[in-house]
């Protein structure tokens, strides 16, 4: 069975019980427990990634220790903990600023809001960029996936998705779990090391030593443990279903911060290239591909997030620190437009749920025509009168048709949309363009010669240049389709109440926030609004990225 | 200053173009009136002060192109060459609006005609003020697209659009010929700067062993490129073709447009002069170009019927001059001599033409329904008669003091001959030669005796006419120019006679013609200025523009040939209209019907060129391969591509987690025994 164009497909086996609200798994989830010790564990990374002179925050060594952590005094004592040269602060911003990010995008409020899953997930991210050895990465692994399972296991309201998506994302994720773990120990049998990242070097997979080799096949069950969180393209078959099945907010969350964590990891390790060289034009291909007859928005953020991965895995193959670097501003540009997607898609979700609130309360104005304070509504949205199921009846938004002439009624949300999938697309003056642009440059460079890893110029790389354009190409196509959609898309009957020219006053709803579901919340208008400077006025100036690129990555 | 001269046509076509509606036909009149008058008025002051005090004005403006070594401002270099001929753009061009709003006063339209001529003034000024060739290309392009919105100025008319196509196609040939061109200079010289132009000659590229010295050989190659440039824009022998239609076809109106449009070739060819004095091969070929050019189109415009059509074909013909004498050694600047002088008689014919027809009923062109008109239009037919005798250069008339010139150049020959005109001038080449003499001895790259005077320096292509004084090129090009001359006269002068003398072949409604009588103030200023011009300009601007160049020492019965040949050629055709009252008897027909139809080009390249190409355009790369090949492996095939991948891609993802787990466990194992 296809679950491709029926999401009720193979998961309606599942309990569809009533719609359990906001509340569905507060009470027996951890979350309470973990939202309280989570701000002092953050503390402690954060005093530790910047040293000891901030004493009092700073947790004593031997816990540091024991968490596997960096010490608080030097930057290379540690039994158990950090080796290598620590340049992580930059990726580490990234990832506390997109979670913050993050954080506005749920409705919900309260205790049951899993606020505090979500910054466990973040501190699983911090405390596997900052790990050293096997097990601790492991650890913070199984940390961030924990979490992420119950996220993403969370029901939605009109729960039409039972948790197949956590159910799917966790027997997978535990399936990589178990092959990280066989490579672990085979890396430990055969080297007697458990910690130490980076000691095979990729010279030494050459080498006929046999024992040398059986660990780099430890390394290599490794590596495909984390290309399967980076869902990589032979190993990505979760990522639309749990995409498609989980709320929307953690969605974005399952989108960018592991993925954005586990890269950071990969660029520590030293791992063959050409393995990630064929993942990324495998990632490629599919990303490209597999999103050209997607109908549902989120699968088809799926598949486009797998294609920009293959970008972010060329300039990672390449193995040069210029590439590196590149790859790194790919996947801060990346991070941007996914979170302004993401965050535009789910304000467009609270539209929808306002308003089938409001319709449960009031139910003698199913038109919503009149608020509950009697007044006349400003009729700026299309959904207000609309008597299209849309808007009206579901509260989620999940077919590309259902963004039809979104313009009209929505005129900035839609730029905002319009905007982000360009920029998802690589036109030029976006900031996704940016990001493209320097990858490409970056391979045509190795390609070109003097720069590859071994010194020697991988004639391999036009190739894969010209592939990567190709695909970008085509995948450009259906970015543009979504764009094409939201404005030109008359297929659907108009909407009789034309937007009112006091659209113009919606700064007004900016600064107020979200007094009717009309109009976004105060948050999210003013994260859209940033992100949208970022992507469209970033490449003015790009310079301070790059300086960061520069020293966010390793031997920079 | 340097730069209102320029703007001010771009800031009237700009608010003509966009405000015209608004400002009206007098409105639009008055305001280009006013700054094509200053355009003009700055001109002169430019001209007094880099003409007449010799400085030399060079303006970089900014930095346009930076790409690796080719950087490319965009400039403006007003020296002799561009102030001259911004003068005769700015005058003549001033002159045409007025003669404009005088001429179009019917026509509701004006002030889109206006603006299209002051664009098109604008452009031909970015064309001969740019410092470089790609600035140079910008106007070059934007003069066609400018004469192609004004041939096709009434786009009702069936005639009009067809000229304007034909005229801008015929001219993209020309276009890909300087668009190779340049990017030839810019491959040998690294740069496209004219200045650099000069500078690229400094060193010619001497090999260390001096066996090999081949100093000529990319410069022929880039000069014949730019000739094929010149030949289609200033309306050459083969890409002519299109000019006698944009005159015939544009019903008199557009007709003056193309007016500077084909000065631009022959810009360009006295612009890249320091390239074609290196390029022997090339000057040869630019003489015979010209010769021909001169010669064939006043045979055609001896038997054309249409007024308009004999003032297109004498312009050909004196646009062949010009080439002509450009390929010949030394002497472009005579060359823009004869540009200058023939704009302002060629401007009278052409206005005093458009005149004629106006002032018939029917807008009539064809002569042989008109003549008489003596005596209803007798200032016109004065001016008419001026620019006849200026054209056939009479003794003392603009036309006069360049057309014997160039005759005289001719003569003496000094073409072919780069190798005596070298060593005579001390060139560089002199000490080239010592070079290698010093070197290889005796082993000379092109042969020849030790000490045997100047005479065996010369380069194998040279060394075919290495004997004659003069040469057979300029020979051949001095006979049929001076045969062109006995011509101009002979269809100058039928022309003002079947027009203006003998008894009139027209109906009688049409000579009583409401606006017949009426010479409106502004034609009659227009004509009279112009008319100024082509009596006095070629004495007053002689030394001023040919410089020190000397009139060479000829025989005198070759000294008076032209003029002898002007005034036979006028007496002939006098005495055969006076005597005979037709020149029908006295030619065998198809010697007539061959002239008639212009040399058979339009036909012949219609047979051989053009309707091969389109077959090949329809049925090769439109059927076969842009509709079936690149549709097949392009939209189509990709369309059909992308769906099946995609389907096969979803229809893995199925859902089904077990086989979800099966990809994951089997691309695993790939991978591990691909590189574990």
């Amino acid at each position: 069975m296809n679950i491709e164009n029926d999401v009720k497909g193979p998961s309606t086996t599942f309990d569809q019980s009533a719609p359990m609200g906001p509340f569905c798994w507060a009470p027996e989830a951890p979350g309470l427990a973990y939202g309280a010790a989570v701000p002092l564990n953050l503390f402690d990374i954060v005093g530790g990634a910047f040293g000891a002179d901030r004493a009092p925050l700073a947790p004593p060594p031997f816990s540091c220790e024991i968490l596997g952590l960096r010490g608080g005094e030097s930057a290379m004592v540690s039994a158990f903990g950090m080796v290598k040269e620590n340049s992580h602060w930059a990726s580490e911003c990234v990832i506390l600023l997109s979670l913050m990010g993050l954080l506005f995008l749920t409705n919900k409020r309260g205790p049951g809001s899993g606020f505090a899953l979500v910054l466990i997930v973040g501190l699983g991210g911090l405390l596997l960029i900052e790990s050293a050895n096997w097990l601790t990465i492991y650890l913070a692994l199984e940390l961030q996936t924990l979490a992420l399972f119950i996220l993403a296991c969370e029901s939605s309201e009109d729960s039409n998705t039972p948790p197949e998506s956590g159910l799917k994302y966790w027997i997978l994720g535990a399936m990589s779990s178990g092959f990280y773990l066989f490579g672990c120990a085979l890396y430990f049998g055969f080297t007697g090391n458990e910690g130490m990242l980076g000691t095979i070097l990729s010279a030494t997979l050459e080498t006929t030593n046999i024992e040398l080799r059986q660990g780099s096949l430890g390394y290599l069950f490794i590596t495909v443990a984390i290309l399967f969180k980076l869902a990589a393209a032979p190993f990505h078959m979760w990522t639309p279903d749990v995409y498609e099945g989980a709320p929307t907010p953690t969605t974005a969350l399952i989108a960018i911060i592991p993925k954005f964590t586990v890269y950071i990891l990969l660029t520590s390790l030293v791992i063959t290239s050409k393995l990630l060289l064929s993942v990324a034009i495998i990632s490629l291909v599919v990303g490209a591909f597999g999103a050209l007859n997607q109908t549902r928005i989120k699968r088809l953020l799926a598949y486009s997030g797998i294609g920009h991965m293959g970008f972010i895995l060329i300039g990672v193959s390449a193995g040069t620190y210029e590439s590196l670097q590149n790859s790194w501003t790919y996947a801060v540009t990346y991070l941007v437009s996914a979170l302004a997607s993401f965050t535009v898609i789910c304000t467009l979700e609270e539209f929808g749920t306002r308003a089938t609130e409001r319709r449960r309360r009031d139910p003698k104005d199913p038109q919503g025509a009149f608020g509950s304070e009697g007044r006349l509504r400003r009729p700026t949205l299309a959904f207000n009168n609309n008597p299209d199921p849309l808007f009206g009846g579901h509260r989620r938004l999940r077919r590309l048709a259902d963004f039809s002439i979104l313009s009209r009624g929505q005129p900035y949300i839609a730029f905002s949309l319009a905007i982000v999938f360009l920029s998802l697309a690589g036109i030029p003056p976006l900031l996704g363009f940016l990001g493209k642009w320097f990858i490409l440059v970056g391979s045509i460079k190795v390609a070109w010669g003097g720069y590859g890893a071994g010194g020697a110029a991988l004639s391999i790389y036009y190739l894969v240049a010209l592939l990567a354009i190709i695909c970008t190409c085509i995948s450009a196509f259906y970015y543009i389709r979504i764009v094409a959609t939201i404005y030109f898309n008359f297929t659907r009957p108009l909407i009789k109440t034309k937007t009112p020219l006091s659209f113009i006053l919606t700064w007004e709803s900016i600064l107020k926030g979200g007094t009717s579901e009309a109009e976004p919340g105060g948050g999210k208008s003013i994260l859209i609004s940033i992100y949208m400077y970022f992507i469209l006025f970033l490449i003015i100036c790009p310079q301070p990225l790059l300086l960061i690129s520069y020293e966010a990555m390793p031997g920079a | 200053m340097y730069l209102i001269v320029l703007l001010l046509p771009f800031i009237n076509a700009f608010f003509l173009g966009f405000c015209g509606r608004l400002i009206g036909t007098i409105g639009s009149g008055v305001l280009s009136t006013i700054c094509m008058g200053s355009s003009t008025l700055i001109a002169l002051l430019l001209a007094y002060e880099i003409l007449v005090n010799d400085a030399v004005v060079h303006i970089e403006l900014y930095k346009w192109v930076e790409s690796e070594i080719l950087i490319t401002h965009v400039g403006l270099l007003y020296d002799t060459l561009s102030v001259t001929m911004l003068l005769v753009i700015s005058s003549i061009s001033t002159l045409v609006h007025i003669y404009s709003t005088s001429y179009m006063s019917d026509d509701p339209h004006v002030p889109r005609f206006l603006c299209y001529l002051s664009l098109f003034t604008f452009l031909m000024m970015v064309l001969v003020t740019s410092d470089n060739y790609l600035q140079l290309f910008i106007g070059w392009e934007g003069v066609g697209v400018c004469s192609y919105l004004l041939v096709a100025f009434w786009t009702t008319r069936i005639q009009a659009n067809k000229a304007a196509i034909k005229a801008i196609v015929v001219n993209r040939v020309g276009d890909v010929g300087v668009i190779l061109g340049m990017i030839l200079i810019y491959k040998t010289i690294g740069s496209l700067d004219f200045s650099a132009l000069e500078a690229g000659f400094v060193k010619p590229p001497i090999l260390d062993n001096g066996a090999r010295l081949d100093p000529w050989a990319p410069w022929a190659p880039i000069g014949i490129l730019l000739l094929i440039g010149c030949i289609g824009k200033s309306a050459q022998l083969g890409l002519h073709t299109w000019l006698p239609d944009a005159m015939e076809g544009t019903d008199s109106n557009g007709s003056r447009a193309p007016q500077h449009k084909w000065t631009a070739g022959v810009f360009l060819m006295i612009r890249s002069f320091p390239l074609f004095e290196k390029a022997p091969l090339a000057l040869l070929i630019i003489t015979i170009f010209g010769a021909l050019t001169a010669f064939f189109a006043a045979t055609v415009g001896l038997v054309q019927n249409d007024l308009k059509k004999v003032i297109a074909y004498s312009t050909c013909s004196q646009l062949g001059y010009m080439v002509l004498i450009i390929g010949i050694e030394g002497s472009h600047n005579v060359g823009l001599f004869h540009l200058f002088n023939h704009a302002f008689f060629k401007a009278l014919l052409f206005l005093s033409a458009g005149a004629v027809v106006h002032s018939t009923n029917y807008d009539e062109q064809d002569m042989r329904k008109m003549g008489g008109l003596i005596h209803s239009i007798p200032f016109t037919y004065t001016m008419m008669l001026i620019g006849s005798f200026s054209i056939m250069g009479l003794p003392y008339l603009t036309g006069f003091y360049s057309k014997d010139l160039i005759l005289e150049l001719t003569y003496s020959g000094r073409n072919m001959g780069v190798p005596y005109f070298i060593s005579e001038q001390g060139h560089h080449l002199e000490s080239l030669e010592g070079s290698i003499g010093s070197q290889g001895g005796d082993k000379r790259p092109w042969g020849g005796a030790e000490g045997s005077g100047p005479a065996p320096l010369a380069p194998p292509l040279i060394a075919l006419w290495p004997e004659s004084e003069p040469s057979r090129g300029s020979a051949f090009a001095f006979w049929l120019g001076t045969f062109a001359a006995f011509l101009t006269a002979f269809y100058s002068i039928r022309l003002v006679y079947i027009t203006f003398i003998i008894s009139p072949n027209s109906s009688k409604e049409s000579l009583i013609s409401s606006h017949i009588n009426i010479v409106d103030k502004r034609v009659l200023t227009v004509l009279s200025l112009l008319c100024f011009g082509a009596i006095f300009f070629g004495y007053l601007f002689q030394d001023i523009l040919i410089g020190d160049i000397e009139h060479p020492i000829v025989p005198p019965f070759i000294k008076v040939l032209p003029t002898l040949a002007g005034v036979f050629g006028m007496s002939l055709s006098l005495l055969l209209y006076w005597g005979f009252d037709s020149i029908g008897p006295l030619f065998i027909l198809p010697i007539y019907s061959f002239l008639g139809g212009a040399w058979q080009f339009n036909h012949t390249i219609n047979k051989l060129i053009a309707i091969p190409f389109f077959n090949f355009g329809h049925w090769g790369t439109y059927k076969t391969l842009d509709r079936g090949w690149l549709e097949l492996f392009g939209p189509q095939g990709a369309g059909y591509l992308g769906t099946r991948v995609s389907q096969a891609i979803s229809n893995l993802q199925s859902g089904v987690i077990s086989r979800y787990a099966l990809v994951l466990l089997s691309f695993t194992i790939i991978f591990l025994s691909l590189w574990g």
